[in-house]
């Protein structure tokens, strides 16, 4: 027997060639119990009404392509479990701050911008060594949350910081600014000190944690930014 | 048409950290105008007593005595929610800022509810009778 029951999608839709305003649509479908909100989406998209746009690729997690606000916060959709969200209709809505190409479809060049501005690679001016450069444990563990980043920019969509100033770099490029700084193998914080030490830089975030409840693989940006500042402290006396 | 995009402080779910951040916005830029205030109060000293004492006895009116219940407010706040930034900067609390957020509320709520139940009984006090702490200004 099939497990199903009746839920109702309230979507965010603007297309920005015919529509004066944005307007929410409300589709009633029916969903199995294992679904998550990508599959109603696509349930949505594939059955019902093939005008509506948003992201989607890998449907587990990994490719970050499917952030978007679900009932005010955002989240994975294709990790976002329909029968754990109580509230009905479900609303949703594109991730907040970004321009919106069509329905829940953001444009991410900022995003990206941003991230290319606190140069996210390895920095190392010495020879290359004929081997791997080791790391230990405890080098791995300090930089690990920087590196299971997904880019999904749940977390840099939901920051007032970022709302009010969209020059600023954003949780996401911090961490991932911090994860190359705090690298033992990396000497390049000099190279990103121009990026990071200036008013849209890591001196804006007022600690608010948006970013942190955001995170959908549970990282804390929150965190590598406060260290990052302080490294940058330290660097500049 | 293609600048519209999804207003964050309208449509995101305010949660316990930002709330608590803009409290201290709020409870900050209430803190500067006290300040500019109390300079402005001061700087009458300079030019003699009785200009002084005129803006002394402005601001010690009723009104004011209420208005410091704010006052007091704004500083118990800033200085709590202070504590819990500095403890999510350098003592790595951002796991347990929400926890840390209702202590503080809780210790906050109670030196707020003493002081200023005594502040306004004070303010009271001084309608009825005139001022003890400055008599001549009083009644």
């Amino acid at each position: 027997m099939a497990d199903t029951s009746q839920r109702s999608f309230r979507i965010f839709r603007f297309n920005p060639e015919t529509d004066d305003k944005p307007y929410y649509q409300t589709y009633e479908i029916e969903v199995e119990s294992w679904w998550t909100v990508l599959d109603a989406l696509n349930e949505i998209k594939w059955f019902v009404d093939g005008t509506l746009s948003y992201r989607r690729s890998c449907r587990h997690g990994i490719c970050g392509s499917c952030a978007m606000m679900i009932n005010g916060l955002n989240d994975l959709a294709c990790e976002k479990q329909i029968k754990l969200i109580r509230r009905n209709p479900i609303t949703i809505d594109p991730l907040p701050g970004f321009e919106i190409h069509k329905d829940l479809a953001v444009d991410m060049d900022p995003f990206y911008k941003a991230l290319k501005r606190v140069k996210p690679w390895l920095i190392n001016n010495d020879p290359p060594p004929s081997r791997e450069r080791i790391q230990s444990p405890e080098q791995f563990h300090l930089i690990g949350d920087g590196i299971a980043c997904i880019l999904c920019a749940a977390c840099t969509s939901s920051c007032p910081s970022y709302w009010s100033d969209e020059e600023y770099l954003g949780p996401a490029a911090l961490l991932k600014a911090y994860r190359y700084s705090f690298d033992s193998r990396d000497q390049g914080l000099g190279d990103r000190i121009d990026a990071l030490d200036n008013r849209h830089g890591l001196w804006r975030c007022h600690k608010i944690t948006n970013c942190f409840h955001a995170c959908p693989k549970n990282l804390n940006p929150t965190e590598a930014i406060s260290r990052l500042q302080r490294r940058v402290i330290e660097e500049k006396t | 048409m293609g600048s519209l995009r999804t207003r964050g402080f309208s449509h995101y779910r305010w949660q316990t950290g930002q709330v608590a951040w803009l409290l201290h916005r709020i409870t900050g830029l209430a803190l500067v105008l006290y300040i500019t205030m109390h300079i402005w109060v001061v700087s009458s000293l300079q030019l003699g007593e009785g200009p002084f004492e005129a803006t002394m006895a402005f601001v010690q009116s009723p009104l004011f005595r209420f208005l410091e219940v704010g006052l007091f407010f704004c500083v118990i706040y800033h200085a709590l929610n202070g504590l819990r930034v500095i403890a999510i900067d350098f003592l790595g609390a951002t796991e347990k800022h929400v926890p840390i957020f209702w202590v503080l509320v809780v210790v906050g709520g109670v030196l707020w509810v003493i002081g200023g139940a005594d502040m306004i009984t004070h303010a009271i006090e001084q309608m009825n009778h005139g001022d003890p702490f400055f008599p001549s200004l009083g009644g």
